[in-house]
Formats: structure tokens, sequence, C-alpha cells
């Protein structure tokens, strides 16, 4: 199961600052696979325990400020300088506000999720 | 050390099957023993019940006592709130021991989008007896600050979902990217607060201003974003990323909203500054916090001075997801855990 703990985060200085970095010295960075570390750190979440979850907000509202015009975002990025890499697009960050959204009663990153689906992104609909 | 020896032989068997009562409260009554502010570390590695969780989360209350509040100034009416505020994101089991401990503001209300959404809790409390905030979005990265009917229609629209009836505090999210948008006359923000609180809907306005970083966000002044909130006039309330290790000249312009009557409220407090300062033995045990670098960033935090020695924030945020991080954190402002620690830097904030 992931952790937290477990996690190599991002310094506080970067531009993406506390994002889960796939090892120590890696500062370009997959958006499927931030949002695949987030989502195992929510799997993570207990009653008892929600810890991570605030890991996980503290990224997600950050990538709130990364999503397009085009109700994207970058599917690579540099995450110490902020800039994109290429010009390759991923909605995956949709999945995860989607989930937030519903776990926290929140509305927090629903016009966000919203903007994903008027982009194209299929509507996500979790089993 | 037997009754030790006895709550570690516990540990993996409460994994499979709930301690029983006999178990449970024997195992209480040492974590009790161990003082305040200290409990958590006895139910570490025990799976609890719910019931089991709730009953220790009194114990915990008990043991911290209730916590001093501060008055936020002439700008904020002088509402006076506890040094470390509740958030809508915070696990929702935490919510009873923290009203419990006379934590009164919750940060992000605005965002519960129905009135189930609300822990019960805070729902049969009456609405005067805590204060709420909404952080409003049109001010948010990718979204047009100047877009009057989403700044004034986010406020009504989660006023009708969630019952809440008004929010104290209208918080420009994310907040402004040049000190022109700040300015009352250019303030749509503003002025859509100036119609919700004619309506009764808020109170005050303030704002969450990020320091943006990267390329299409940046903000290459922020010292001067920050110096136009306070030249505005407008502002009440300030909250602003601030931990451990931040850079002196962020810390001085803070102190000079403060100076200037703004309340300011700290976030970003662990997520910033708790790596950094886990790995500060010296400072940890400077704070009396030693193997507690939850605790030593919310005390490192609330003890930052002005020029004229008052402390630069009056509270702050932090998410917090189980009971040990939240005995951790909240009895860094406990006058009964301070008192145990040793720590007596915060006379100003339990006057």
């Amino acid at each position: 199961m992931t952790s937290v703990d477990v996690i190599h985060w991002s310094p506080p200085e970067w531009s993406r600052n506390c994002f889960p970095l796939p090892n120590v010295e890696c500062e370009i960075l997959d958006t499927e696979q931030v949002i695949s570390t987030l989502s195992n750190l929510v799997d993570s979440i207990t009653e008892a325990d929600t810890t991570a979850l605030g890991a996980v907000l503290h990224v997600a509202h950050i990538l709130k400020t990364m999503q397009g015009d085009d109700g994207a975002w970058p599917a690579t990025f540099n995450a110490r300088t902020g800039d994109c890499v290429g010009v390759e697009r991923s909605f995956a960050p949709a999945p995860l506000f989607f989930r937030l959204n519903r776990i926290l009663s929140s509305s927090e990153f629903e016009e966000s999720y919203n903007r994903s689906v008027a982009g194209g992104f299929n509507k996500f609909v979790e089993s | 050390m037997l009754q030790d020896d006895r709550i570690n032989a516990l540990k993996a068997p409460s994994q499979e099957k709930p301690l029983s009562r006999r178990e449970f409260m024997r195992v209480l009554s040492v974590a009790t023993a161990a003082g305040p502010g200290m409990m958590t570390a006895a139910l570490a590695g025990l799976t609890l019940t719910r019931s089991q969780r709730a009953e220790a989360a009194e114990a915990i209350v008990d043991s911290l006592g209730k916590l001093p509040k501060r008055s936020l100034g002439a700008k904020m009416g002088n509402m006076k709130v506890t040094p470390v505020c509740m958030a809508q994101d915070w696990n929702r089991e935490l919510f009873a021991p923290a009203l419990a401990l006379g934590i009164n503001f919750i940060h992000k209300a605005g965002y519960w989008n129905s009135v189930e959404a609300i822990p019960e809790e805070i729902r049969k409390l009456p609405r005067e007896s805590y204060y709420t905030d909404i952080t409003v979005d049109n001010t948010s990265p990718g979204q047009n600050p100047d877009n009057y009917d989403q700044a004034y229609g986010q406020v009504t629209s989660s006023l009708e979902k969630n019952g809440l009836k008004y929010y104290d505090v209208y918080r420009a999210h994310y907040g402004w990217h040049t000190p022109e948008k700040i300015m009352q006359a250019n303030n749509t923000s503003y002025k859509a607060f100036v119609r919700l609180k004619k309506e009764g809907k808020v109170k005050f306005f303030a704002v969450s201003q990020h320091p943006y970083h990267g390329n299409s966000e940046e903000i290459k002044n922020y010292p001067g974003i920050i110096q136009a909130l306070i030249d505005s006039d407008i502002i009440a309330s300030m909250q602003v990323w601030y931990s451990y290790g931040y850079p002196t000249e962020v810390k001085d312009i803070f102190a000079k909203a403060s100076s200037a009557g703004i309340s300011m409220t700290a976030m970003k407090i662990n997520a910033h500054g708790h790596e950094k300062m886990s790995k500060d033995a010296a400072r940890m045990a400077q704070l009396k916090a030693s193997g507690m670098p939850g605790r030593a960033v919310i005390r490192d935090v609330m003890t930052a001075k002005r020029s004229d020695g008052k402390s630069i924030f009056q509270t702050c945020v932090t998410n917090l997801g189980n009971l040990q991080t939240f005995e951790e954190n909240i009895g860094a402002v406990s006058p009964k855990v301070a008192l145990r620690d040793g720590f007596d830097e915060f006379s100003e904030h339990f006057a």
C-alpha cells in the first residue's frame, strides 16, 4: 500500500512543490504517473486515518492552476520550473477531481472537472 | 513497562479483532498517564473501533483542555478564534474533539455541497456559535477575476445548497496577479462582496493570496502584491503560505501586513515545513517538541514576530487526518501542553 512517508516529494521551493517524484533526482514528471501515485494514496485512506488525503489535496490545488483553457493538463512537465515539456495534453487529473469531490462532499474541484468534460474528457463514472 | 508490553502485545491482535472493553480501558489508562499531548503515542499501532476512537478523542480533549481565543482585530469585528482552525477537508471524526476544545472557525466551509455534507456535530450548533469562510474561485488561475456573476453566484448557490445561512469571511481564492486588480475601483471580487454583505450573506473581505510559481502564473514580485493588498485598505484578513524555513523577506512583508491591522492566517505549515523541521532536532528541542515536527512547525509559525514583538499570525490552518496528528498539532497551542513541555513563548496567544 502506498504511504505518504515512502514517497519522494518535490521541495517546497519548486514551482510544483510537494509533488510525488519517481526518485529524488527526477524533475520531469508524467501527469499520469503523478495521478496514479495520488490515486493510490486516496486508496490508502480509512475512516480512522485520512492523512494521505492532505498530501493529495495539496497537489490537487496546484493541478487546478495547471489546467489549460482546453480543460486538459500538460502530459509532461518540469516540476522545478513549472514549464510544460512537449505539447501532449492529458485529462488524467479529471477522475481524481471527481473522486475528491465525492469523498469530501465538496464542490472544490467541480468547476475544474466540468471544464475537462467540456474539453472532451469522457465523463468518468466510478464503479 | 509491564503495562507497555501488554499494550504492545495487543497491537497485532487488534488488527483482526476489536479490543475488549477491559483491554481498551487498560490502554486508555496507560495513554492518559503519559500526560497532556502525549496520549496517542500509547495508542499507535492499535486498531480501534469508531466508538473507541471517539472515547480516546474525548480523553485527548480532557488532556489538552480548552484552547485560548484571540481577537482578529478591529477590521474583523474583533472576532475571536483559536490559534488553530478547522478545515472542511479534515477527517470527519476530528470535528467533534475540535469543537470540544473550543475551535470555532471552519476554513473552506463554502465547499460543502449539501446540508448532509456538513458534519452533524456542526449542523446541530447554533449558526452564530462558529465562524466560516468561503474561498471564492473567480480569482483562481484559469478563471476570470472580473467575472462578477461567478463570484456572486458561488456564494449564493453554495448557501442554497449547504444551508449555512451566511459566511463570516469572503476569501478571494488564490488572490490576484497584478496590483491593478487589487485596487478597490478595479476589484470585481470586492464589488460582489459589497452586494453580498448588504444581503447578509458575508461579513468580511479577505484573500487567500498564493505565491504563484511557474510560467503561466508567476508573480515575480510577491512582496509587491502583498504591499498592494495592504495599500488597498479593503483587505481585513489575509491567509498566506508560511512555514518553517521561509525566507526573511516573506516573513517581513507578512509582518508589515500584520502591523497594518490585517488579520493573518498561516497555511501550508505542514506541507512546506514538516520535513525540514523533522531534520532539525535542535529547533524541535528549542520549541520543546522533540520528535514532533507537526507540533514544532505550528509553534515556530505562531511565534514568528513583528518588529514590535507581537506575533505576525493570529491563527493557522492545517490538514489533519487522524487522532495522532490532531493531538500533535493541536497540542502545539494548548496551554496545558505548553506548561508540561516548558514552552513559554505563547504568553501573547494565551493572554
